[in-house]
């Protein structure tokens, strides 16, 4: 059965505490728990109060509430003792960054050529068959040469980068993907 | 017996522009009311109103039988004295009430948003930037509402409004 809100929320503040706790102690993954878990669970569940006191039906309540517990189930002890089962995604996995991307353009677009022919944007998020960019910056190279997310002022092209969305633009003058061109995107930390 | 004069504060999600008000005097009116005015200053003292208003405040007719009213008066987060006269006919005051009052909501929208953002996505609060700015931003909230409950404040709460609306007018710096 589907948690309700307010459940959520007493989920998310117990396993602060226990998350807290933990911290001090050092128990936690042998010392490795997250500094931030507790702040981050806090934070959290404060988004999901106020949303849940301005709109208590509000749409977005469901993916608030459902990434708060998926961060609470990274905590054992909690997830145990509250939650119960379930997979434990990672509050601050230690993975590298993303592959970059670099490619030639074509025709036709995909993973590894978000790009095609023509195009001027495209969005990585994780969708449409597109690798999942968004929380990372991003460094674009075209012809070898690379790019400003400023835009130089003298009709060059640039490109832009919203790293919460993941759009990427190409912007300029005539800023559209020629055919055969080189492009590279290097997520960057 | 006089009445009592108070009144609540909200806003409505979606709609930071505006100041819900809420008419909640008890007793009974021996004063003959008729009506109420609205003055709403900033830390600075200056009167804040709707647009095409030409007085420095308000009114809020029909008392009693109206008990809400909605004034459009923010253009961005700020922490205000709001003053209710309750007056007679003649428009002599029988009551008054003043309560120090942080309206938050177009940085509470804001945050939600990056909550929303960040609970589906480890990378985005994995990033060392995102994740300073987004609890600077939290703080910040937080802190325009402390300064106000606990202090009694204006200045040090819309010191941390602008802190917030530095924050969420320039995300591509921030987030």
């Amino acid at each position: 059965m589907a948690l309700t809100v307010q459940q959520q929320l007493n989920i998310a503040n117990a396993c602060s505490i226990y998350a807290s706790n933990e911290l001090v102690s050092g128990k936690v993954d042998g010392g490795l728990l997250d500094e931030r878990l507790p702040s981050l669970l806090f934070a959290t569940r404060q988004g999901l109060e106020w949303l849940y006191e301005l709109d208590p039906t509000n749409e977005d309540l469901t993916p608030i509430g459902n990434g708060l517990i998926a961060i609470c189930k990274h905590y054992a002890k909690a997830e145990n003792e509250i939650v119960g089962g379930g997979s434990v995604p990672s509050v601050n996995p230690n993975t590298a960054l993303p592959q970059p991307i670099d490619w030639r353009v074509s025709g036709t677009a995909s993973a590894t050529a978000p790009l095609a022919t023509d195009e001027t944007s495209v969005v990585l998020d994780g969708t449409n068959g597109m690798p999942d960019l968004r929380g990372y910056n991003v460094a674009y190279t075209r012809g070898g040469i690379p790019q400003y997310t400023t835009n130089p002022g003298d009709g060059s092209n640039y490109y832009g980068w919203d790293r919460l969305t993941g759009l990427f633009q190409l912007l300029g003058s005539a800023p559209s993907a020629v055919l055969g061109e080189q492009m590279r995107i290097d997520p960057i930390s | 017996m006089a009445i009592t004069p108070n009144f609540t504060r909200g806003q409505t999600l979606g709609l930071p522009r505006e100041i819900n008000l809420v008419d909640t005097s008890t007793g009974s009116d021996t004063q003959s009311i008729t009506k109420r005015r609205v003055y709403i200053t900033d830390k600075d003292g200056n009167y804040i109103v709707e647009e095409g208003t030409t007085t420095d405040y308000e009114e809020w007719n029909d008392y009693p039988a109206t008990t809400t009213i909605t004034l459009d008066v923010l253009d961005y987060d700020m922490a205000v004295n709001i003053r209710v006269d309750w007056l007679n006919a003649s428009n002599v005051v029988q009551q008054t009430k003043t309560i120090l009052s942080d309206f938050t909501l177009y940085a509470k929208t804001y945050y939600m948003f990056l909550t929303k953002a960040q609970s589906s996505n480890s990378n985005l609060r994995n990033n060392a930037n995102f994740y300073q700015n987004y609890i600077k931003l939290l703080v910040s909230i937080k802190e325009a509402d402390d300064s106000v409950v606990l202090l009694s404040d204006i200045g040090s709460s819309q010191a941390a409004l602008n802190r917030a609306r530095k924050l969420i007018d320039n995300p591509s710096n921030f987030f």
